[in-house]
């Protein structure tokens, strides 16, 4: 019985161990610890002006708490891509993507995203 | 020297010190309302023999063999988990074998009254042991023991007993080998539960860690998606005629797109090669307008 009761310990032991392991390699190795912090609200407009002072006519609107979209006018087509890199190194989603270009001058283009944070 | 506290009844109690070799030496009288643990730091219990039992039998060896055992199963109205016993204690030259038992929630209630917390060497009164040449006669309780030269254990006497009658246990010495086995098992047993409990916890927090690193990572996959759509429309940009392109429609994180186009001659014979082992491609027409569909392979419409 005591054996069993010993046993059982070092099971849960181990059981608690490991988990402790696993904890800290999470808070550790993953930044996990950012996950808990209180989100702070991003102003996407001020910062897109900033990172991207080339895009005309900026509209950011949010469509819910985690969706918003955003819309304007570029020059140039790798202000795309940075625009793809810049919401992919802060973890957003892009779930829509339209680029129209204009019909008069082909180098103009609209695009509009959508997003989820 | 050490402080020992004799409880006698759930009210009434007495401390003693204890000298070198474990003899007894009352000090004064102590109630459970006036009892504080921190002005009297006792080191162990001594519990009066009205609130504990005990036998004596005639000695047998095989009752020797395994000490911390109860050879009493039948004289104890208790279960055994229900008990806290001393080790088995003997006498060769009397030929006895004598063992005290408590009741573990008697003790338990005794310790909420008295408001004790902490583990103490717990000792039976009735194991005591008297090193001096004469009798001691105590009073306790309502009865009268004897304490007898070097024999293990005390014995009830009349209450007219020959010989000074004493209302307290002076002079009697605290045998190590004859307090209650309190195993440790008892503290364990709350370890397991909690360890299993904290570690469900922590299993429950490193699967939802799990689950955002593999959301983390999908955000990364899907956005990668966008670019791969992008970059492969980017490749059959050159087949799309000058400034027919009207839109182009990037959805579902990257997983289908479209390309609308004012190019009524279009066809799709040289993109499909370079775009087919990526996407689905299909060709529509709409209201004049050619609409260039480009949808995701994935494993399940191969």
């Amino acid at each position: 019985m005591t054996k069993t009761k010993n046993l059982l310990l070092v099971c849960a032991l181990s059981f608690f161990i490991i988990n402790l392991g696993v904890s800290i390699y999470f808070f550790n190795m993953k930044n996990i610890s950012s996950v808990f912090k209180i989100a702070e609200k991003v102003n996407y407009f001020d910062e897109m002006k900033i990172y991207f002072p080339n895009i005309d006519d900026l509209i950011v609107t949010d469509i819910s708490s985690s969706s918003f979209a955003i819309k304007g006018v570029i020059k140039n087509n790798d202000t795309i891509y940075n625009i793809i890199n810049y919401f992919e190194d802060n973890k957003v989603e892009i779930k829509t993507l339209v680029i129209e270009p204009a019909q008069s001058f082909q180098r103009s283009m609209n695009i509009k995203l959508v997003l989820t944070k | 020297m050490y402080l020992v506290l004799r409880i006698i009844s759930e009210q009434q109690g007495e401390l003693y010190n204890v000298k070198a070799g474990g003899t007894l030496s009352f000090t004064k009288e102590v109630s459970s309302i006036n009892f504080n643990i921190k002005t009297d730091p006792i080191k162990a219990i001594i519990i009066s023999t009205n609130l504990h039992f005990w036998k004596t039998i005639g000695f047998e060896k095989d009752l020797l063999i395994e000490k911390e055992v109860f050879i009493f199963t039948n004289d104890a109205i208790s279960e055994l988990d229900q008990i806290f016993f001393t080790p088995v204690n003997s006498s060769l030259e009397l030929n006895i074998v004598t063992q005290a038992w408590i009741r573990r929630d008697k003790l338990s209630e005794i310790f909420e009254i008295w408001d004790i917390k902490r583990s103490f060497p717990i000792y039976p009164e009735a194991l005591l042991r008297n090193d001096s040449k004469e009798t001691k006669y105590i009073r306790s309780k309502d009865s009268v023991l004897a304490f007898q030269k070097n024999i293990p254990c005390a014995d009830r006497v009349p209450h007219n007993a020959d010989g000074e009658i004493q209302s307290h246990i002076s002079n009697l010495d605290i045998i190590n080998d004859a307090k209650f086995i309190i195993p440790t098992i008892e503290r364990r047993s709350l370890l397991t539960p909690l360890f299993c409990f904290l570690g469900a916890i922590l299993l429950i927090f490193n699967i939802y860690c799990y689950s955002f690193i593999d959301k983390k990572e999908k955000y990364l996959i899907e956005t990668s998606k966008v670019q791969n759509l992008l970059g492969s429309i980017s490749k059959v940009y050159a087949e799309f005629l000058p400034g027919s392109i009207k839109e182009i429609r990037i959805q579902d994180s990257g997983r289908n797109g479209s390309v609308t186009l004012l190019d009524e001659k279009f066809t799709t014979s040289v993109i499909e090669k370079k775009l087919s082992k990526k996407y689905f491609v299909e060709l529509k027409n709409n209201e004049g307008l050619k609409i260039l569909l480009l949808n995701e392979r994935v494993l399940d419409n191969d």
